[in-house]
């Protein structure tokens, strides 16, 4: 727990102070980048692979600002976890997905009842050095 | 000045070679922001050279690597090693990586005025304030501590 905390926050530091971040900006065309859109894109949720150590977990944000992230909820990718009170997330249109998004939507409008987070029509509205490798 | 947060952080690493077991977490927020690190400055050269025509393919066929193997090199840290960065260096930008280090004790601080910043500013307005009913007094001195022995904002009291 404690590494995986530890990888985590240099993880999440590191998106948002690197000049450069992978980006999958196309949901379901992940390969594997740092972060990636979640559908539907008009939810503004993404997610944050954080694989090591296994097994590997899903981190949920959403952008407050430009190179402002809240990361609000995680959920296993494909192995349980004693410490996540969450069913694994599975297939990429799978009910656990969906409902890992709603819970970060809802968890979000707890903090930030009248706030929305930022939309943009590409990375550089969220992301100084986003990288969407092709 | 360092917070109490900062202070307790770097306690293990200040504490010298006789100090502490450095525990294992720390060790691992450090390793990882170093493939982190490392990550960006070879993803920086290839989006740099993206712009000189580089492209995956023509990286895999340069360093004899299947292009699913670039894709997983440039896709994420975690899936570098150091001959892989060495790799990646030499077909993107015919470079070697040089080692470099720095003290994480002396690092500066983020997010936080310098507390001599704060000083000035208040100078300043006292400065400003006393300009405008006569002009600033040559003799003033800095007084920071209140008869409480608590520090204070600095405040200027002049020499009669």
């Amino acid at each position: 727990m404690g590494q995986r905390c530890a990888r985590l926050r240099a993880d999440l530091e590191n998106i948002v102070t690197a000049e450069h971040v992978t980006v999958c900006w196309d949901p379901f065309k992940a390969r594997n980048e740092q972060i990636g859109r979640l559908n539907p894109v008009q939810d503004e949720v993404w997610d944050l692979r954080s694989q090591e150590p296994p097994p590997g977990l899903r981190v949920f944000f959403r952008f407050a600002l430009k190179d402002v992230l809240v990361a609000l909820t995680c959920a296993p990718r494909s192995v349980p976890v004693p410490w996540i009170n969450r069913l694994p997330l599975l297939g990429r249109t799978s009910r656990e997905w969906r409902k890992a998004i709603i819970e970060c939507r809802r968890e979000w409008r707890l903090l930030f009842p009248t706030y929305e987070p930022i939309r943009g029509t590409d990375i550089n509205a969220y992301l100084t050095g986003g990288a969407v490798l092709c | 000045m360092p917070t109490l947060q900062e202070e307790q952080f770097f306690a293990e690493l200040a504490a010298g070679h006789s100090g502490p077991p450095i525990p294992e977490a720390k060790r691992v927020y450090f390793q990882t922001r170093l493939r982190n690190r490392l990550f960006n400055y070879i993803l920086g050269k290839f989006v740099a050279e993206q712009k000189n025509g580089l492209t995956k393919a023509a990286l895999a066929r340069r360093i004899g690597k299947p292009p699913e193997m670039i894709n997983r090199w440039l896709g994420a840290p975690s899936n570098l090693t150091l001959d892989t960065v060495s790799d990646l260096l030499l077909g993107i930008c015919s470079e070697e990586l040089v080692p470099q280090s720095e003290t994480l004790l002396r690092e500066p601080q983020q997010n936080q005025l310098p507390a001599i910043s704060i000083k000035d500013m208040a100078s300043s307005v006292t400065n400003d304030s006393k300009s405008v009913s006569g002009g600033r007094d040559p003799s003033a001195t800095v007084n920071a501590e209140t008869t409480s022995g608590v520090k204070e904002l600095p405040t200027l009291s002049a020499a009669a």
